[in-house]
């Protein structure tokens, strides 16, 4: 870069100090493991469990009912305890009608119209996450297309360009103009001649033409060609209606300084790459297709309190929490247990001191979202945005549109803030959900104006708040992974751990259930390798 | 004793009326204690056995006549059905116009994503420790617990909640990067100093450095 006359080194590192703080979650994410694929291959075909065996599954969440779906299967006899009532744990909706009290005893009544929901946990699926589509095809799951990239939804810096949000073609379309510019810029000033010969500078200069939208003389500007991506001024109509007319460029210097630049990288990362899909009704339709499958084994309003083994069982003592004095035991061959380690470390195990310390050494993520109802659909009817995601750098972060019942009349619900493991997540958490609701409102009317007078009602979940996860998901780092991953995964005795904490892809649906498989295979592998002895 | 009917609707099966005596209802110094789902009548069998032989029968052995979805089987069926009110009631208290306007406190708070910005200890409890040991420092129990601070022991000696929030304890995360000693010092006294502890309010920004490392 230092050879580049163009972008000074103080613009250049502007515009990273601007979209650092856009990106440092990606960042942070991939870090983590989000940005990996997903493993699976093919179906598990588990057979010929050991006579009689049985295994006790602690968790209803979508780990503990994929070990379920796939132990029973094999042969075994299978049940779980779950401390809820209902399957899926945190692949939830909150539904209309719903009512949800959270750890601090506020209570909320979901007043959404009929068949609107807000997802407050997962809330997309990525086409590479095979285990996901996979047991979503075999349960009879209906996925739609869920939009995470229209162009037609917005960046938004409260800072740059008035505070006015800015469409996300004409953000891509600039950038890819004006880079395109600079670049050819150099390449003429034989900036570039030490890597590159001239046959390659006139190809480079060719494509940066076509793929810049560049003029003759490689500027980029005003244009009808750049406005068949960015958008014109007039479009393109009949008769004799206006003739088309290009649309003016954002200035350079202000794109580079408003941080929207690092904003579209939400758009690319494989996490987030189209075809995403979501199923329709909401996540914990999931959830029910597992326990189409599985319902049958599973006993509700139960909290595991204690988990024994012996070098023959396992007993597990749980109580239903309504009569905590009355501890009951459950014994098995086997243990799988998915219980959220922010629980479960405050539960006393009988495991190697190893696997205790690494129950205890992973913090638990933060994260909130906000679903709020409006009367219309503004967004569609005034705005043209079907379904998609919005950014912005104000606290609510994002506002994401609903991706079915396009076009309809009458209530609908968007996701007017999603905030995870930052500190503007924590101090929401800190408000209470009518604030915070409030608060999605306030900021997101800076970006459509429409909410106050449309504005009918909203819910709000913190996952720190959650009474059943005390936390969103498994917050690992590549330390904490060095020292504590693979002893978590690894079978203590007659127990077993899975969940999306036993995974590399927390957080996701899909990290549960390929944590569910990994780990029902090699209990099985254990335990038929036993019985033969 | 006042009898309410509540209407909960089955996952669109029709509408099936439970009656509760109003005084047996949750008393609100438990609500702490209420799971999601938490009205009283979440969970379709144990209701269906308190509520006479009729209900059960209807409840549990009919499911294919009911029109079971094909996605379940009686038994799942049973524990899915959500405690559904009508989308009309229970309505909050109505939001106000200035609830809409953003306070001048949250630019603040909100001013950088990844970095707590409030400066006194007391503000720093409300903004971030709240999230989990509520407003007044009580903590919560349910499926696990969030510690509470009245009267803590463990607040003693200040190198311990120094440490966990530099680097976390079990499911806390640590906050080493998101706050600065003076900050970490300013938390631990209010600490020290609130929900019934009585200790000195002397730890400094230096005392954070020298467990920082």
């Amino acid at each position: 870069m230092t050879t580049s006359p163009f972008l000074t080194r103080r613009d250049l590192l502007a515009m990273i100090g601007k979209t650092a703080g856009a990106t440092a979650m990606y960042s942070a994410m991939t870090s983590m493991g989000f940005a990996k694929g997903s493993t699976f291959t093919r179906e598990l075909d588990l057979s010929d469990a050991p006579s009689g065996e049985s295994i006790l599954i602690l968790g209803a969440g979508l780990a503990g009912m994929t070990a379920a779906y796939e132990m029973r299967k094999a042969g075994y006899d299978v049940s779980i305890l779950e401390y809820n009532q209902r399957p899926g744990g945190r692949c939830y909706t909150i539904h209309s009608g719903d009512t949800v009290t959270d750890l601090s005893g506020e209570t909320q009544h979901c007043n959404f119209a009929p068949g609107n929901y807000i997802n407050p946990g997962p809330w997309r699926i990525p086409y590479h996450h095979y285990g996901v589509l996979h047991y979503c095809k075999k349960f009879g799951v209906k996925l739609e297309p869920f939009i995470q990239l229209n162009y037609n939804a917005y960046v938004h810096s409260s800072e740059a360009f008035g505070g006015k949000p800015q469409r996300i073609r004409e953000v891509l379309t600039d950038i890819h103009g004006y880079t395109s510019e600079l670049l050819a810029k150099a390449t003429n000033q034989h900036a570039l001649d030490d890597v590159l010969t001239k046959e390659d500078c006139e190809s480079l200069l060719s494509q940066l033409g076509e793929w810049g939208h560049l003029s003759e003389d490689h500027k980029y500007k005003k244009s009808l060609k750049a406005s068949a991506y960015r958008g014109y001024k007039d479009w393109p109509a009949g008769g004799l209606m206006p003739k088309p007319s290009p649309s003016e460029p954002l200035d350079f210097k202000e794109l580079l300084h408003s941080g929207l630049w690092g904003m579209l990288l939400d758009y690319f990362n494989t996490s987030y790459q189209h075809m995403m899909f979501e199923p329709v009704g909401g996540m914990e339709e999931i959830a029910r297709g597992f326990a189409g499958e599985v319902g049958d084994l599973i006993e509700y309003g139960r909290k595991v309190v204690r988990i024994n083994q012996s070098d023959n069982e396992v007993t597990v003592h749980y109580i239903d929490p309504d009569r905590p004095d009355d501890v009951m035991t459950r014994t098995a061959d086997w243990c799988i247990c998915t219980i959220p380690l922010s629980i479960l470390s405050q539960t006393p195990v009988d495991a190697s001191p190893a696997l205790r310390e690494a129950i205890a050494a992973v913090p638990y993520a933060s994260s909130v979202k906000t679903g709020l109802e409006f009367k219309r659909r503004f967004w569609e009817q005034d705005e043209s945005i079907f379904g998609g995601v919005t950014y912005t750098d104000l606290p609510i972060k994002a506002i994401s549109y609903p991706m079915y019942d396009y076009f309809s009349d009458g209530p609908a619900v968007l996701l007017g803030a999603y905030t995870i493991d930052d500190a503007t997540s924590f101090t929401m958490s800190s408000m209470s959900a009518r604030e915070r609701v409030a608060l999605a409102v306030a900021y997101g009317k800076q970006i459509h104006p429409q909410y106050e007078d449309e504005f009918i009602s909203g819910v709000s979940w913190s996952w720190h708040l959650s009474p059943w996860s005390l936390g969103c998901y498994g917050l690992w780092t590549d330390e904490l992974r060095e020292a504590h991953y693979d002893t978590l995964c690894e079978i203590d005795n007659r127990l077993v751990l899975a969940g999306e904490h036993c995974s590399y892809i927390p957080a996701w649906l899909e990290g549960a259930i390929l944590s569910g498989m990994d780990a029902s295979k090699r209990l099985h592998e254990k335990a038929t390798a036993e019985a033969r002895i | 004793m006042k009898n309410i009917t509540l209407a909960v609707i089955f996952l669109g099966i029709g509408t099936f009326p439970i009656t509760t005596n109003a005084d047996t209802a949750v008393p609100a110094d438990h609500n702490k204690t209420a799971v999601v789902s938490s009205s009283p009548n979440n969970n379709g069998a144990e209701r269906a056995e308190t509520q006479g032989k009729e209900t059960s029968s209807g409840l549990a052995k009919d499911a294919g006549e009911r029109g079971t979805p094909p996605w379940t089987n009686d038994s799942a069926n049973i524990n899915l059905q959500q405690p559904r009110t009508p989308p009309d009631k229970n309505l909050p208290e109505p939001y106000t116009a200035q609830d809409f306007e953003v306070k001048p406190e949250w630019d603040k708070l909100f001013a950088d994503h990844s970095r707590f910005s409030t400066e006194s200890g007391e503000e720093l409890y409300h903004t971030m420790c709240q999230a989990c040991h509520m407003e007044d420092g009580q903590g919560a129990s349910e499926a696990g617990d969030y510690p509470s601070f009245v009267g803590d022991e463990r607040l003693r000696s200040p190198f311990y909640p120094i440490d966990v929030v530099l680097n976390g304890f079990r499911g806390m995360p640590g906050f080493r990067d998101q706050l600065s000693d003076q900050q970490i010092a300013d938390v631990v006294n209010y600490l020290r100093t609130s929900f019934g502890n009585q200790l000195e309010s002397d730890v400094t920004p230096e005392d954070v450095v020298r467990v920082r490392h």
